[in-house]
């Protein structure tokens, strides 16, 4: 796992440094176009007026639309919001919304362009690790800002980029916890076969096993696996009491359906998933869903006037069926976190923002306050659902809010835990 | 532990067969590579998804290679038509026609997951190791479709006609056989065939505009192993990559078991050191 991870490294500086290299290419050949919009605003005037430009940067088209489009809405919702009520600091917030198609070489394009050539305060987007790891050159190199509004590994603080949602350790400590008291002590774990997953698995695995719970299989499987036979006879030979799964996207519905074709009920092996929304679960169907948990920071199902406020606005605005889940909550808050941000700053540039942030708070709906910590990641409050057979997580438990924090000790070695925020890309 | 290597191994063949049949008989048939036969089962899986709800998975479940079939038949009067006989220009084209397919479903049905209800759900004890019923009415399904369109190909007047168009079209058409109408025959059957493979592994699998893909690569996996165009070595191979690939993850891991598998194939097609095709249906 070492192994993998570093050669992952490895390939992920060398296109950190091609894009650098593109980048200063790019200056060159963008000189034109930014002295273009600086004659613009001298002639516009830059007194209070002027709106603040805002990027928001997700895939609206391709394999990982259908979670980003629902990101993009939200973050849409929030910056109409923040308009109506008369914008921030007096001025407007315009958004920028470009498509980078779920292709993580586009993505990087299109966050210089957001950076270079329209100069936004700010970019509100990204999702797989993969594009935020692809883009971290940009925004560093440009002193610029990203707010990620999705959970994730951990393993990063960029001096660039202000993480909204939860970070992997601050996601699972209280459940694996919760699981190991209540669901017994004899742990399977599943999961796909990249650096999410693994982190992941590994933060639980060390925490289960203070607990005294034994892993008795850390199994993985190729992304586009979507046959799980073999796996379920395995479990069934190993008898677990429970499952941990960080199988992620296309493979959730297969796993969870052949593990209920093959006899499993979650009243004696329960499913405890760390990266299965309601989006994914939806296609899982209730049936095979029912009785199987998944910790989270926010819950469509979460009874509270403003998480229904927040669900009325959003389908009003994109549709009455429309589904609201975690990265989309994070998304909304995320406009609400820099409007906050910019108002403490009294300025809009990428720097004063950055300054800014620590200490920032904004409500998230369903959820409670959620503040920026000095690490550029968020305090979050995280509940654990089980599924109902609606297909629909029921918050069963309501942990404290929890601090975040992207190196865990014990998982990641006391020489390799860096002082946050700091440089990721040289 | 055997049982189960047994039981999982068959119904990963089952599946491989299903899905490898209707691309070897297009290829047996008219020489067409067809790129395209995961979007066919694709197809088949949205079928399920959309009629399973309204009629039931078992109605469901016939109707889906009749609407494929028709599908199939359209595409073929409309393009494959132009492309017999021709591996390269058959694989460009139906590259193009996979990638149109995959976008006309995800402008019509977005790109989420979609979810299909098993039509047989619980398990059936087998020598004291429980299996899902569904597994079991995969590997039966494939035994069935498999031998049967054998039969078919072998026994029936069409068969034969279909079975000389192969051997020669140009003798077939000079004896007054309807060359054209016998290629859109099998193309219409060959997607049927991927159509029903869909429909059959939608309520296990994962449903979505890009699934074909790896429906794509296993019945290739088969295909080159059996030869393009034989049926029995087909179904035979299936079953063989199955076993193989569940020997080695039921009790070790579903990443070595592909090494094992690819590597495999790979040294069989190297020391057989012989073209892919099958000399005979």
């Amino acid at each position: 796992m070492v192994e993998h991870h570093h050669t992952r490294r490895q390939i992920l500086q060398r296109a950190g440094g091609t894009a650098v290299g593109l980048t200063s290419l790019g200056a060159l050949l963008s000189a034109c176009g930014s002295s273009e919009s600086g004659n613009a605003s001298t002639a516009g005037g830059s007194d209070a007026g002027d709106a603040i430009k805002v990027g928001v940067l997700f895939s609206l088209s391709g394999n990982l639309s259908i979670a980003e489009t629902s990101m993009k809405n939200a973050t849409m919702l929030a910056i109409e919001e923040l308009n109506a009520r008369g914008g921030v600091g007096g001025r407007k917030l315009e958004p920028v919304v470009e498509d980078y198609a779920s292709d993580f070489s586009v993505v990087v394009q299109k966050a210089r362009k957001l950076v270079e050539q329209d100069r936004v305060a700010a970019v509100i987007g990204c999702y797989a690790s993969a594009s935020r790891k692809a883009v971290l050159p940009v925004f560093e190199s440009n002193d610029a800002v990203l707010l990620y509004p999705t959970f994730y590994e951990g393993l990063e603080c960029s001096t660039n980029v202000i993480y909204t949602s939860l970070v992997a350790a601050q996601h699972l400590t209280d459940t694996a916890n919760w699981m190991v008291e209540n669901a017994g002590k004899k742990i399977y774990m599943v999961g796909s076969d990249y650096v999410g997953p693994q982190t992941y698995n590994a933060i639980v695995k060390k925490l289960v096993e203070e607990r005294g719970a034994t892993v008795v299989e850390n199994r993985f499987f190729p992304l586009d696996q979507t046959e799980f036979g073999s796996a379920l006879s395995a479990i069934r030979a190993a008898k677990p009491d429970l499952i941990w799964n960080t199988i992620v996207g296309a493979g959730i519905p297969a796993f969870m359906k052949q593990y209920q074709a093959a006899g499993f009920t979650p009243d004696t092996t329960p499913i405890f998933s760390g990266i299965c929304t309601e989006q994914e679960l939806a296609a899982v169907g209730g049936k095979a869903a029912k009785g199987h948990y998944f910790p989270s920071s926010y819950f469509m199902t979460t009874d509270t006037p403003d998480n229904s406020s927040f669900i009325q606005r959003y389908q009003a605005k994109f549709g009455s069926d429309q589904p609201t889940n975690m990265p989309m909550q994070a998304s909304y808050t995320s406009a609400y976190l820099l409007a906050a941000a910019i108002e403490k700053a009294g300025d809009a540039t990428p720097q004063a923002i950055l300054e800014a942030f620590p200490g920032v708070s904004a409500t998230a709906p369903g959820e409670g306050t959620v503040t920026v910590q000095d690490n550029h990641h968020t305090t979050h409050t995280v509940s654990l659902g089980k599924a109902n057979d609606r297909a629909l997580y029921d918050v069963i438990e309501r942990f404290s809010p929890r601090e975040p924090d992207p190196f865990p000790a014990g998982v990641v070695p006391a020489s390799k835990i860096p002082t946050c925020p700091r440089r990721e890309t040289s | 532990m055997l049982v189960q290597i047994v039981a999982q191994g068959l119904s990963v063949g089952a599946v491989l067969a299903l899905s490898a049949l209707g691309l070897t008989v297009i290829y047996g048939v008219m020489g067409v590579v067809n790129l395209a036969h995961g979007e066919f089962v694709m197809l088949g899986a949205y079928a399920m998804v959309l009629l399973s709800g309204p009629l039931g998975p078992w109605a469901a479940i016939a109707l889906t290679p009749l609407i494929v079939g028709a599908i199939g038949l359209a595409v073929d009067r409309s393009l494959i038509r132009w492309l017999y006989h021709d591996p390269v220009k058959s694989m460009l084209g139906t590259f193009g026609l996979a990638i149109a397919i995959r976008q006309l479903v995800l402008i019509a049905e977005g790109p989420g997951l979609r979810y299909v209800p098993l039509p047989l759900s619980g398990s059936v004890s087998l020598l004291g190791e429980s299996f899902p019923w569904w597994r079991l009415a995969l590997i039966v399904f494939a035994l069935v479709v498999g031998v049967g369109v054998a039969l078919w190909l072998a026994r029936s007047r069409t068969g034969l006609m279909v079975r000389t168009t192969t051997v020669d079209a140009e003798v077939a058409g000079a004896l007054g056989m309807n060359v054209s109408r016998v290629n859109a025959l099998a193309f219409a059957l060959g997607t049927a065939l991927a159509g029903l493979a869909g429909a059959l592994v939608a309520p296990l699998a994962s449903v979505h505009p890009n699934m074909g893909v790896s429906y794509l690569v296993g019945a290739f996996l088969v295909v080159i192993l059996a030869g393009l165009g034989s049926i029995r070595n087909a179904l035979v191979w299936a079953a063989a990559v199955g076993l193989v690939t569940a020997a080695v993850a039921v009790p070790a891991d579903d990443v070595l078991a592909q090494v094992v598998v690819w590597s495999g194939a790979l040294a069989i097609v190297a020391l057989r050191r012989q073209t892919l095709v099958a000399s005979r249906v």
